[in-house]
């Protein structure tokens, strides 16, 4: 109950735009109770009751025959919810990983440095971040958190988190593998970092606040550019609460002592260690509520059902679009997968899976949710999919094939 | 009640250092019971080799906050006194996490510095999501592991068409030639590109038995599900087979039963592969890799 009056009360409030971003607000102690009332644990309440009526109709139905179905079903849901977790926990512990190195090795005058200040140069470089960082879909959205945690600016990271589970080595070349030099390794990844960065540079017009979680903008408070501070940033909300509620003396005097406990005692490669494994639960999370999501489409809805509905140049790329993003399948492989739809479907339905898959699918907007405000998941997945469907369509109307 | 002990930072760290060391205990589990690849592609094994190493590592690494937890003794009676705190001004257990920590606060300022290690992982996670964390582990040790079976069919298509492009020309030339060693895929990948049975080539192929579209001629598909990356992408190969006169009947072979069928290639039935006639059919038992890759 109180979660629903909390959601509603969530739409940003108009007086923090005034303020900036670096300033230690009394609204971010607001915001961040505000975001307690409607957070995490409705997620988790969420999944369970998806996970309670799937066992529900598994177990609800009588006949012998059917229940021997409905349990070979319920295996089947498990067999693809595992899989796709056990092929995601990799990427997702190793994004986890370069994040807590981020945390404690990168401070924000280095983001500042090597980030150009041009919004078009700016989300360009985001575009083009996945040869630095080379992740797929889940291992981007951490490594994105903390870096902007870091003080990258917003169009950047989008564009990142974006194009990143494309442009990187590993994802063009087995996009290369599966089809070789031609239009679709090309088309890929022309299309995909463009449609990143048209849509970094709409959120350029953004602030930062209305767009990211309270966490995610934690730590871009100036008194991070102390070095020994780090650790300090994961709880940067709380602290700027208290900086509000009490005096400042006493602010300084607890930072000494939390200093002295961490830095002191510990080497920063355990606390980066330590900060990817919350990374990792954090994440991890939304990716078993995306995968079990995932599992249960495919355990429900026949493929052939979407399959048989998508043809005609518009339809099929929204066919694949909603395949892809159903699929969730991680974007090292997609292609593969893509492969076999090759010959019924035209080259610009194929981009409709390859370019749109790899920067949303269930389980990456469900990663998203750690990072961004939910209008803004919103966004980021209706834009793309947006300008992906107009690119789509233009190729097989324009180009054919 | 339940929800206080969890905010102790100890409690927390301890927590979230044995959900990651189980969790990557559960995937080594996996790869020792060789029942990995039910889940995900041989080419992938060595992810999950490497992910059981950094869950490990990041797993030990939480024991360095239990040491520092300790150095601070206090810290336990300061969260008591913020949980009081927060008892008072009304706060629902779940989500009253903030307000009590905030009027903890109020009334001892000096406590805050353990009462904030705790609190100070703006990434605590509350029981649900413990809960949702451990999911696979506990649905993975629940659930007996399965590789994709007949009921995986009731929603996909057993590809017949379309398949011809799974594997790029590069790929392809490396086909076996060796007939008696093709696979399902190897023989309906070969009959895609144009390929004909040749009156001496003798399939030996291992799969499960998918009844259908039963036929007069066609008694059921042999079926092996492709997997390119994880389970989640699997496409269903099958080849018709036709069961000579001896052998046993449709009605004798239980759905899902792998099966080794050895014989020749006939005419082309309908979906335009042709019709395995089996002259030998023996029950075998399900393979190490149930699944086939490209």
């Amino acid at each position: 109950m109180e979660g629903v009056g909390g959601e509603r009360k969530w739409a940003p409030p108009p007086t923090k735009n005034v303020m900036s971003q670096t300033t230690p607000l009394p609204q971010a102690a607001a915001e961040r109770v505000e975001r307690r009332w409607i957070g995490r644990p409705r997620w988790g309440v969420a999944a369970f009751l998806v996970f309670a009526l799937v066992v529900v109709l598994a177990s609800s139905i009588n006949t012998p025959q059917a229940r021997f179905l409905a349990a070979e079903r319920f295996q089947t849901f498990v067999t693809i919810f595992l899989s796709l977790f056990i092929e995601a926990a990799p990427f997702l512990i190793a994004g986890s990983i370069v994040s807590g190195i981020i945390a404690v090795y990168v401070n924000q005058g280095m983001v500042e440095r090597f980030i150009p200040r041009h919004p078009l140069l700016a989300a360009l470089a985001g575009a083009g971040l996945g040869f630095v960082f080379p992740v797929c879909e889940c291992g981007v959205v951490p490594v994105t958190r903390r870096l902007y945690g870091k003080g990258l600016p917003l169009p950047v990271g989008i564009a990142f988190l974006l194009a990143a589970p494309v442009i990187n080595p590993v994802v063009i070349f087995s996009t290369y593998a599966a089809f070789g030099w031609g239009p679709v390794l090309w088309g890929r990844v022309a299309f995909s970092m463009l449609v990143a960065f048209s849509v970094g540079l709409i959120f350029h017009l953004a602030r930062p606040r209305e767009i990211l979680l309270p966490e995610t903008l934690a730590s871009s408070s100036p008194r991070d550019d102390h070095e020994d501070c780090d650790i300090h940033e994961h709880g940067r909300g709380h602290d700027h609460g208290h900086a509000h509620d009490h005096d400042n003396e006493h602010n300084h005097d607890h930072e000494h002592s939390y200093d002295h406990e961490h830095s002191g005692s510990r080497p920063g490669i355990w606390q980066a260690l330590v900060l990817a494994g919350d990374d990792f639960l954090d994440m991890g999370r939304y990716l078993i509520v995306g995968a079990m999501l995932a599992a249960i489409m495919q355990t429900v809805v026949p493929q052939s059902t979407l399959l048989t509905i998508g043809q005609g140049p518009i339809i099929s790329v929204f066919v694949m679009m909603a395949l892809a993003y159903i699929l969730s399948v991680c974007s090292t492989v997609d292609a593969f997968i893509a492969l076999a739809f090759s010959n019924a479907f035209t080259t610009g339905s194929l981009f409709g899976f390859l370019v749109f898959g790899p920067m949303v699918d269930i389980k990456s907007s469900l990663l998203f949710m750690g990072v961004f405000r939910r209008r803004t998941v919103l966004y980021l997945i209706l834009l793309p999919l947006a300008l992906v469907a107009v690119i789509g369509v233009f190729w097989n109307v324009q180009v054919g094939v | 009640m339940t929800g206080r002990v969890l905010r102790l930072p100890k409690v927390q760290a301890a927590l979230k250092g044995l959900l990651l060391l189980g969790m990557g205990i559960f995937l080594f589990t996996r790869i020792t019971s060789g029942t990995l690849n039910y889940y995900i592609s041989q080419r992938f094994d060595w992810l999950t080799v490497a992910a059981v190493i950094g869950l490990l590592v990041v797993g030990l690494s939480y024991r360095y906050l239990l040491q520092d937890t300790e150095d601070t003794p206090h810290n336990l009676a300061s969260e008591q006194l913020g949980e009081s705190g927060s008892t008072a001004a009304g706060d629902s257990q779940d989500h009253g996490h903030d307000h009590g920590h905030d009027h903890g606060h109020d009334h001892s300022h000096d406590h805050s510095h353990g009462h904030d290690h705790g609190h100070d992982h703006s990434h605590a996670l509350s029981w649900t999501g413990f809960v949702l964390i451990s999911l696979p582990i506990v649905l993975g040790l629940l659930v007996p592991p399965r590789p994709l079976g007949v009921a995986a069919l009731q929603n996909r298509e057993i590809s017949a068409g379309g398949l011809d492009s799974v594997l790029p020309a590069a790929v392809g030339s490396s086909l076996v030639q060796e007939s008696s060693e093709r696979t399902i895929l190897d023989w309906v990948l070969a009959f895609h590109q144009g390929e004909q049975p040749a009156e001496t080539d003798t399939a030996d192929v291992v799969g499960f038995v998918y009844v259908d579209d039963a036929t007069d001629e066609v008694q059921f598909t042999l079926t092996r599900f492709v997997v390119g990356c994880c389970a989640a992408d699997a496409m269903a190969v099958g080849l018709p087979v036709s069961l000579a006169a001896g052998l046993p009947s449709e009605g004798e072979l239980e759905e899902g039963q792998w099966v080794r069928v050895v014989g020749q290639f006939g005419p082309r039935g309908g979906s335009g592969i042709p019709v395995l006639m089996a002259e030998q059919l023996e029950v075998v038992p399900e393979p190490n890799q149930p699944y086939l890759y490209p």
